[in-house]
């Protein structure tokens, strides 16, 4: 057998990639799941299967074609670490700002940074909301960036600092020509001050999170209407 | 990126989805499935067949696995369900040693050798330790929990009966159809009573809509769904006349020549005709007609004239089954016509009908009755119908095996007789009465007992419900000494264990494994059936009543099917999808008959 010479080479698997498997099973019943009932309802299950996740497609009766993984269950290459998830969007919008605007004059940092932020820990994702909605009121042309750092500690994992100075130019410089965009843009971002000042003055549990939450929905709007330009 | 099977991964994909849909109507306690079709109909099951066949699905290997289990479950009737919970935990553990073991076990040639040496196993080493393990330790165990062979039966269709309809549902129609065996049977011989109820369960039920459940019943005689055309009460035996053409039409004789030439008198020639035929009727003291034709109006009113009872549009295969049963004589008049005696003709009434039923003298076996069975929808009375005659097919399998099988004995024990009277002291029950049988047919003197049940029993045909034999099974593959394969052996170990995971919760399931376990091992020590206790089954809830039976040789067919359909599966090489349509029929479909070239192309390695 053509194997002798793999089997060699084979050691049991890893930890990780015991996970991985396991992981990987426990996606796919879940869609076993959702499939049965499906065709409980009446759904037929077709020969084909889907040309990004290799589920077997259905078909609805009024025959359209339906994939349980894709359209239902999230992509899950990367099941395991969901930070990377974010993270991963998150460096591709401020890949695409930075290729927007052609000079880096306060961005003496800024190009050591990315790469800084991509290979950086990755952080949790709780913290990307607040590190957002952080970023915010420097998105205010303001001199000194560096006082916004030594706020944070509590809240972000070193890797951030060298963030900061990444991002202010880059919203202003890449300000949305549509008023109603950059009105709605504006709104967004003062609400984002304001979440910023209570929570750093709030005492309680609750209040926070919400306030955190308040702040993440912010960036996601900001980070869309930018999205919308793109 | 290491190439995996792909027949594995999509199998994997198409049988898990078809066990997530049947798992939830597994067992006693399981659930129904409410399915609506096209047409608005509305379906209520848990019949497992039922459920996979009113599913759509196109797809080539499920199109595959339905088939094979429509072909097991025409043999057995049972199982629908487990066979796909087994096949699933099968291909599950094909995928776990794949991913243990990396890229060799994950090729197609390795998977195809593995499926190649289940299946060799299911043909030769199973059957060994059916015969020599599980049968054996199924008697000890009905015989410890006291079970006796009147109860059987009872208990085997209650079994059966339990997992298809619910629980009210389920008492009733056990006691209707042990009362029709019983009365059938009479007590006579009890295999040619399940043959003959197996091959003629469509002639011998009739179907009632609109009534419940409890209403059903057996009715002594064969009811015919037709009502009399002309009703005159015979009061008790009468001599009947089978006719199968229209006594009107004599025109054309003996030849098949016709004459298109209209004479002036032809109506007065064939009223003579008919006069002359009506008369030799009467000469024959008939005084009941049974036609499977109409016939006209004026041989209604000479029915009527002479109190003579007409039956008309009858069933022919029925009028058959009443010739074979009654022995007929054949009267040399022209065109076929058949004499019978019958016991009695009466009408009766069932739901909104007037139906015929007419009596027989049957000498022995069988006592014609006729099974009535009532239900509120046709729906449900479909379902009923449908698990009434599975339920014959299940006793026919049992009784078909344990004949084999004690005819393979049979021959096995006379080259050596003394060895096996020396070995298991309580097999000699089946070898002791036959020693001194030398040329006597083993099968006729099996016919010939009376005491079916209680032979059943003791050959181990039987074995209590829950998972029995799956622990068993288990115990035995995992234990058994290394002739052959020890993977295959585990692998088909670990998936026998899905079906009483899947009856039980977790907790349960620990306790009844332990409890079944050590029960065996008492009684491989003890092996002294006077000293039996009065241990009662633990998944019992403590209630008096003897848990409910099943039939170890349907249990041993299904895993032979299932492994013959894993091994159809794992040697599907790829899928070529076709443009032509699918037909309806499933066995002609074309993608199917390219996946099985594609079978016969790989597995010629």
């Amino acid at each position: 057998m053509n194997a002798d010479d793999e089997d060699f080479e084979w050691e049991p698997p890893s930890e990780a990639e015991m996970k991985v498997i396991q992981a990987r099973r426990e996606r796919q019943d879940k869609i076993s799941k959702v499939m049965g009932d499906y065709l409980l309802k009446g759904y037929k299950m077709l020969g084909e299967c889907c040309e990004l996740c290799g589920t077997i497609l259905l078909q609805d009766k009024q025959k359209k074609n339906y994939c349980v993984a894709c359209q239902e269950l999230d992509s899950d290459i990367d099941k395991d670490n969901p930070a990377l998830n974010a993270q991963a969007a998150l460096t591709q919008v401020r890949e695409r700002q930075l290729a927007a605007q052609p000079t880096p004059e306060s961005n003496g940092t800024s190009s050591n940074d990315p790469p800084l932020s991509i290979t950086g820990q990755p952080r949790p994702e709780h913290c990307e909301g607040a590190a957002s909605g952080l970023r915010g009121p420097a998105l205010n042309p303001q001199p000194a960036p560096l006082p916004v750092p030594a706020v944070n500690p509590p809240f972000l994992p070193p890797s951030n600092p060298p963030l900061q100075p990444v991002l202010p130019p880059g919203p202003t410089n890449t300000l949305l020509h549509h008023p109603a965009l950059s009105s709605a843009e504006e709104a967004v971002l003062h609400k984002l001050r304001w979440a910023t000042q209570e929570l750093q003055h709030s005492v309680s549990v609750e209040a926070s999170i919400q306030l955190c939450n308040l702040i993440r929905g912010c960036a996601e709007s900001l980070r869309s209407l930018k999205e919308l330009q793109l | 990126m290491h190439e995996e099977c792909v027949s594995l991964q999509q199998s994997l994909c198409v049988v898990e989805v078809l066990e997530c849909v049947v798992r939830r109507c597994v067992g006693p306690g399981g659930g129904s499935v409410l399915l609506t079709r096209d047409t608005g109909e509305i379906i209520i099951t848990r019949h497992g067949q039922r459920i996979l066949n009113t599913l759509h699905l196109e797809h080539p290997m499920a199109r595959m696995v339905l088939d094979c289990v429509s072909a097991h479950s025409q043999v057995t009737a049972d199982g629908t369900k487990s066979f796909i919970l087994l096949l699933a935990a099968l291909l599950r553990g094909i995928q776990n040693l794949s991913d243990k073991h990396g890229r060799g076990h994950s090729t197609a040639p390795y998977l195809r050798n593995l499926a190649h040496r289940l299946l060799a196993f299911s043909y030769k080493e199973f059957d060994d330790i059916i015969t020599h393990k599980i049968l054996p330790n199924a008697y000890f165990y009905c015989n410890r929990h006291g079970y006796k062979s009147s109860s059987i039966l009872d208990l085997l269709v209650g079994g059966y009966i339990a997992g298809r309809l619910g629980i009210g549902q389920a008492d009733i129609l056990r006691r209707v159809l042990c009362e029709f065996y019983h009365k059938v049977s009479q007590g006579q011989d009890g295999v040619k009573t399940i043959t003959f109820l197996h091959s003629h369960f469509s002639l011998l039920h009739t179907t009632v809509t609109g009534l419940p459940i409890g209403c059903s019943e057996v009715i002594e005689g064969l009811v015919v769904t037709r009502d009399w055309s002309v009703w005159t009460d015979p009061n008790g035996s009468a001599k009947a006349l089978i006719i199968h053409e229209s006594l009107g039409s004599c025109l054309i004789g003996a030849s098949n020549n016709i004459s298109l030439c209209v004479q002036h008198d032809w109506l007065s020639r064939t009223d003579r005709a008919l006069e002359q035929k009506l008369a030799s009727v009467l000469q024959l003291q008939v005084r009941v007609l049974l036609s499977s034709v109409k016939q006209p109006e004026t041989v209604l009113q000479w029915a009527r004239l002479n109190h003579i009872a007409l039956l008309e549009c009858v069933d022919s295969a029925q009028l058959d089954l009443l010739c074979r049963i009654s022995g007929t004589e054949t009267v040399p008049h022209p065109s076929l016509q058949h004499l019978l005696m019958l016991k009695f003709c009466s009408r009766v009434q069932l739901g909104g009908h007037r139906y015929a039923c007419l009596g027989t003298f049957s000498q022995g076996v069988p006592q014609t009755h006729t099974l009535v069975l009532c239900g509120p929808a046709p729906g449900l009375l479909d379902q009923i119908v449908c698990v009434s005659r599975g339920a014959f097919t299940l006793l026919e399998h049992l009784c078909q095996s344990l004949i084999s099988t004690q005819l393979n004995e049979y021959t096995n024990s006379e080259t050596d007789n003394i060895r096996e009277t020396q070995e298991n002291c309580e097999s000699s029950v089946l070898v002791s009465s036959q020693p001194q049988r030398s040329d006597l047919d083993l099968s006729q003197s099996f016919l010939s007992s009376q005491d079916l049940w209680g032979r059943i029993m003791r050959a181990g045909g039987v074995i209590p419900v829950g998972g029995t034999f799956e622990f068993l099974l288990h115990d035995f593959l995992l234990n058994a000494r290394n002739r052959g394969d020890t993977e295959s052996c585990r692998l088909l170990a670990e998936a026998l264990l899905c079906v009483p995971r899947t009856l039980f919760s977790r907790r349960r399931f620990l306790d009844a494994q332990t409890h079944l376990i050590s029960e065996l091992k008492q009684m491989t020590n003890v092996q002294d059936l006077s000293k039996c206790s009065e241990l009662k089954f633990r998944f019992n809830n403590g209630s008096t009543l003897p848990v409910c039976l099943e039939s170890v040789s349907s249990k041993q067919q299904l895993v032979v099917s299932v492994l013959q359909c894993l091994n159809r599966l794992l040697c599907i090489g790829a899928i070529l999808h076709t443009r032509t349509p699918l037909l309806t029929h499933p066995s002609t479909s074309s993608e199917d008959e390219e996946g099985e070239t594609e079978n016969l192309h790989l597995s010629d390695n």
